[in-house]
């Protein structure tokens, strides 16, 4: 299975590419050249050289420290909203399918409600409630975003919960908590895996399109949808400052969904979905 | 068909309901007192026998399940209240910045069909080829694509450096054209993906080679056949799509400098304007619903022994 993985160019391009934003975000005290956040307006807008790699922005900050930062939130906040979305759709998931077919109907038009909301509109919507905050982003992401989980997990439960196996392992006594945990989690765990990868994706799209609206983060922070709204007002004079961060967002996008794809593709073809 | 739609139809009833109770959960408790806020637009915050009779007049000290039917009874008749920080008409506000919104939708909705139709149709006509293997890198790239991001690029290239357009949006359909390919080019191209595959299968299915063996050429077999087939996967997508993008207009409107309903939802959120965040979320999520009924309608009338198989 690794192997098959590994021998596609997309999966290598793929993991290269996250590796690359990981080892960004986790180092970036030592990678960045300068500090983030040092404004110093007598250095705004200089132009490339040795001490500043990509130049300064409007407030004469290291741009390049920035975008490396700027990787911290990133990777620090998609990662764990996507590993509670994950965990929070198999729970709710397998409980819908497994706890009988009245609280199954109760689960899935709950979600129903959730779904019929677009997930930009959700999020915003409780951020208005909660107010502004890191944590509160990621609250508001998974409430965005968890009834999607859940009803993809549940549609792959259901396909599961009407093989043999599971009929074998009721007759032989095996409880449903047991059912749950044993057997039918690690049957359903690739494809969920394989969902979330290519759900990791859309969250830093979502906490960036957030932080571009000027919803979520402080002012000044060094996050690439922040950063692009602060940069907005060079269109003319520096539009690198515009192009800087929205590469950034594209090259860890890119790698989650090459990535996330080529697992699937390897799922896919042997037999898993 | 009869029975499928009215029970369609049926079904959308309970969705729009809790979606409804979710908007008014979420607006009571967004903690900002209506009464209060009027109280200190006039000065008088300190009054309390003011405070309260505001309250009474405004139905505050009722129970939150009547409170909700009034509400609601309100937004049936097309009276959405007033907006506790500018005091303004929400039912006003949001008929001048709706249609900003509805054009961009309208126009991104059509920059897809046009995008998404030829070049999936093409994909598969030349399945295999150059042409399908640039498209699929292309629309790879394209799904990671932030909407914000694309349309600084098309306004530094288009209205920065050509001068085609003008990055302050004219009047009329020229100043929609980039950002609606903005909002559209990135949903855009995760569609043409799902539609060049169900396109591929569709012919290569038995039916497209006994046409192949009547002397059809394969143009007639994907125009004739399996465009029309291919297309319940798509127009679901569509649906959702649109909705969507009602909901992306928030950052496309803000790139070019649209004043649209995305604009005026963020900026009551920011001002912490309630009421007039409830009344456009309770707006797009029933256009949202909408949308998909439709695209489900639109299914079921095209292809419908196709739709009886997914459904039945």
């Amino acid at each position: 299975m690794t192997k098959k993985i590994f021998s596609k160019p997309q999966a290598v391009i793929g993991l290269i590419l996250i590796m690359i934003v990981i080892i960004c975000a986790i180092f970036a005290p030592v990678i960045a050249p300068n500090s983030p956040d040092q404004i110093d307006p007598s250095l705004k807008y200089l132009k490339a050289d040795g001490d500043y790699p990509l130049g300064t922005d409007q407030l004469g900050r290291c741009e390049l420290s920035r975008l490396i930062y700027g990787a911290r939130y990133a990777i620090g906040m998609s990662i764990p909203m996507l590993l509670i979305l994950g965990i929070l759709g198999l729970i709710i998931g397998t409980f819908s399918v497994c706890a009988g077919e009245k609280m199954d109907r109760i689960i899935t038009f709950i979600c129903d409600v959730f779904i019929s909301f677009p997930s930009l509109i959700t999020a915003i919507a409780v951020i208005s409630v909660l107010g502004n905050g890191i944590q509160n982003i990621a609250v508001a992401v998974v409430i965005s975003m968890w009834a999607w989980f859940a009803r993809t997990v549940r549609s792959y439960a259901a396909t599961e919960m009407g093989k043999e196996y599971i009929t074998a392992a009721r007759i032989s006594g095996c409880s449903t908590v047991s059912l749950i945990f044993r057997h039918l989690i690690p049957n359903i765990l690739p494809q969920c895996i394989v969902y979330m990868s290519t759900g990791v994706a859309s969250a830093i799209i979502m906490i960036s399109s957030f932080s571009f609206l000027g919803l979520g983060l402080p002012q000044g922070t060094a996050e690439w949808g922040a950063m692009m709204n602060e940069a907005r007002t060079g269109l003319y004079g520096h539009p690198e400052m515009l192009v800087y961060p929205g590469i950034c967002i594209f090259v860890t996008t890119a790698g989650f969904n090459l990535f996330g794809e080529a697992l699937r593709d390897a799922l896919t073809s042997e037999g898993g979905i | 068909m009869k029975k499928y739609f009215i029970k369609r139809f049926a079904s959308t009833i309970p969705v729009l309901i809790g979606v409804t109770v979710l908007c008014f959960i979420l607006m009571t408790m967004s903690g900002k007192d209506p009464a209060l806020a009027a109280a200190i637009r006039s000065n008088s915050a300190g009054d309390t026998i003011l405070v309260d009779s505001l309250r009474e007049e405004m139905g505050l000290d009722k129970p939150l399940p009547t409170r909700y039917f009034l509400w609601l009874k309100g937004l049936l008749k097309g009276d959405m209240g007033k907006s506790v920080v500018t005091y303004h008409s929400i039912t006003d506000d949001i008929k001048t910045f709706f249609p900003v919104t509805f054009q961009l939708v309208i126009m991104a909705m059509g920059w897809m069909i046009i995008i998404v139709f030829s070049i999936a149709i093409l994909c598969a006509r030349f399945h295999g080829k150059m042409f399908d293997h640039i498209v699929r890198v292309l629309t790879i790239g394209g799904i990671c694509l932030p909407v914000f991001w694309l349309g600084f690029m098309l306004l530094l290239l288009f209205a920065v450096r050509l001068s085609i357009f003008s990055v302050v949006p004219k009047a009329g359909i020229s100043g929609y054209i980039l950002p609606s390919f903005a909002l559209a080019f990135p949903s855009a191209c995760g569609a043409i993906r799902v539609m060049r595959s169900s396109l591929l299968s569709e012919i290569s299915s038995d039916y497209a080679a006994y046409a192949r063996t009547r002397g059809l050429s394969e143009w007639q077999i994907i125009v004739r056949h399996g465009f029309k087939n291919s297309l319940p996967p798509v127009i679901t997508l569509f649906g959702q799509y649109l909705g969507y993008m009602l909901a992306g207009s928030a950052v496309a409107e803000k790139v070019f400098s649209l004043n649209g309903v995305g604009t005026y939802l963020v900026s009551c959120v920011v001002s912490g304007d309630s009421s007039a965040a409830a009344a456009c979320i309770v707006i797009i999520a029933t256009v949202f619903v909408i949308t998909n009924l439709a695209a489900d309608v639109i299914n079921r009338l095209i292809c419908p022994w196709m739709v009886r198989e997914i459904n039945d």
